[in-house]
């Protein structure tokens, strides 16, 4: 019976280095592998021993793209551990670090990396020079206002270094904010343009009944905190995580996969949170996803480009919610004693949900640390998706297959270098 | 203030060893009083980058450089119509850098009317280091050219 095998070594406009191959026999898929040969980076070894304090700033480093997310569930998890209650305008100020970051690495994806694959280009810069160049200026005025945001509340655009346990090293004025504003209300316009462009793309029309995971929160759309919940009936608290979840490692994966533990797969991501919580998006959001076709549930991955665009709609609509009812605080951060404790956390970053979890000594050395980053989760549901939408298309050109593929995979904006932190190397052989 | 027609951007990690190379231009050249040019600072963000171009004429870039040549060698070029160079590629796949920057404001027309490119080979890259003794030498170097440089009238 003739093999067929589509491999890609190098997998292109993704995070980070990896791969895939998909095999075939007797016009069936037989395997498919997601395979990322980034090395490891063993955050988790080395945060041992470490201060609690410097966690932030150090997890940060494990992801250009989303160093708030790493902040932001190494704060929370600090936090709890150590018995801190952050609330008020320096929550607030922390859910509008988090609008900018969605904005930067959203538009990011969605324009240069993501929208190629649906208009058939190599890339970006292509994709620019033939014809959509008004497209691209566009994305990058808007990722600016995203810029901005991180700039003025995390001290700067790439790796912020504002945030602290309890809250940040120095509180912005309130009249910092006034150019930000008028920034932000021009991104407005500019994000509503943006979906109606991403929605305008031609969509390969497959679907997959995907086990949804997110965060939950019964008053926001969730960035910080809330319940994790699936559209499949669970509903749980961050605390019990390690009861519902677990990670493994695969001889053709660097990175860690997760899956629940009874061995089944998940999607977190933009995906789930826009389905599991449709209803506490803004009114001007709904909206958005309503002209884009979007029903409130999608089930097509590959509509996820769309969802990002919405999702940016919404984060640069909080941010000005945000900003026009922010009062200074007294105090940048919320004082506190050091302890022994445990604490974990998950906050949702731009590809999904990012879990931490930290033992800290009573010196305030880390004794323990876990990090469950959403493309170590996602990897199962991207085998799957090439196992599903591929199969149909076996008798096409390679290169047509391998395209496919590699958009498939695309979908879930994969963040290789955050997947590969994991702590212990174990590969068995036969 | 007003902005002025050039702008001089020095891009690295300022605690990278010799990455640091073209942010410690930018600096030496932001301390000279006198200067009728502006100086910025990036760690090579495209989108920021191609931001810092709007409204300028002329942009010189400073950066430093991984390749086979020794430590402290300086190259300059004049970004045109020609291919850049392969090196602007990049190295990594983790993000776009100051050559996506510069392709990417050439295929949407962002590009300056002019611009000019120094990259200085460095040697070492580990965090937390500093600058090699040649890097440093070719620092002082590199900032007194493109002093000049920006000062001239005519361009080049």
């Amino acid at each position: 019976m003739p093999t067929k095998t589509i491999k890609v070594d190098l997998l292109a406009r993704v995070e980070g280095e990896g791969a895939f191959k998909v095999v075939a026999k007797g016009g069936r898929i037989v395997s498919t592998e997601f395979r990322i040969f980034e090395p490891p980076r063993f955050f988790e070894a080395f945060l041992r021993g470490r201060a609690y304090s410097e966690v932030p700033d150090i997890t940060a480093r494990i992801c250009g793209i989303c160093p708030v997310a790493y902040q932001m569930s190494s704060v929370h998890a600090m936090e709890m551990a150590l018995g801190v209650k952050v609330d008020g305008p320096l929550r607030d100020l922390r859910r509008l670090l988090y609008c900018g970051e969605w904005i930067e690495s959203h538009v990011l994806h969605a324009a240069m990396l993501h929208a190629p694959d649906f208009l058939g280009f190599e890339g970006a810069f292509d994709m620019a020079a033939a014809g959509h160049a008004d497209a691209v200026k566009l994305a990058l005025e808007l990722k600016k206002a995203g810029n901005g945001i991180v700039a003025l509340v995390g001290g700067r655009e790439i790796h912020p270094v504002n945030v602290r346990v309890g809250g940040f090293y120095k509180i912005p004025r309130r009249r910092d904010f006034a150019r930000l504003r008028e920034t932000l209300l021009k991104a407005r316009d500019l994000a509503l343009v943006f979906a109606d462009w991403t929605a305008s793309l031609p969509f390969p029309d497959k679907e997959r009944d995907y086990t949804f995971v997110s965060l939950s929160h019964p008053d926001e759309y969730p960035f910080n905190e809330g319940r994790v919940v699936s559209n499949r009936g669970m509903d749980i608290s961050v605390k019990d995580w390690n009861r519902h979840f677990r990670e493994e490692h695969v001889a053709h994966s660097n990175a860690l996969q997760g899956y629940f533990i009874d061995g089944s797969s998940y999607l977190c991501g933009p995906l789930a949170r826009y389905s599991l919580n449709f209803d506490r998006l803004s009114p001007l959001a709904r909206e958005t996803a309503k002209k884009a076709g979007l029903g409130r549930v999608v089930k097509n991955p590959y509509r996820s480009i769309v969802v990002r665009a919405v999702e940016t709609v919404y984060a640069v609509d909080e941010a000005l919610r945000i900003i026009d009812a922010w009062v200074e605080p007294d105090a940048p951060f919320v004082a506190h004693e050091i302890r022994a404790g445990e604490g974990m956390a998950a906050t949702e970053a731009p590809r999904g949900i990012l879990f931490h979890r930290y033992k800290i000594n009573d010196d305030g050395s880390i004794a323990e640390a876990q990090i469950v980053p959403p493309t170590s989760q996602n990897q199962r549901s991207i085998e799957e998706d090439l196992a599903s939408f591929i199969g149909d298309i076996l008798d096409r050109d390679e290169i047509e297959i391998r395209h496919l593929c590699e958009q498939t995979i695309r979908n879930y904006d994969p963040c290789i270098s955050c997947a590969t932190h994991f702590l212990k190397l174990d590969i068995a052989r036969e | 203030m007003a902005k002025t027609s050039t702008l001089v951007i020095g891009i690295g990690n300022p605690t990278a060893g010799d990455d640091a190379a073209g942010r410690l231009v930018a600096r030496k050249l932001c301390a000279r009083d006198d200067r009728d040019f502006d100086v910025a600072e990036n760690f090579g963000e495209t989108a920021s980058l191609i931001a810092l171009f709007e409204g300028r004429s002329r942009v010189i870039l400073v950066d430093a450089c991984q390749c086979e040549a020794e430590p402290g060698a300086i190259f300059r070029f004049s970004v045109g119509d020609a291919p850049l160079p392969v090196a602007l590629g990049g190295i990594s796949s983790h993000g776009f850098g100051a050559g996506a920057a510069i392709a990417l404001a050439k295929a949407l027309g962002l590009l300056p009317e002019e611009m000019i490119v120094f990259a200085i080979a460095g040697e070492k890259f580990e965090p937390e280091t500093r600058p090699t003794r040649a890097v440093c030498e070719s620092i002082v170097s590199v900032a007194a050219e493109i002093d000049a440089l920006a000062r001239a009238e005519t361009r080049i």
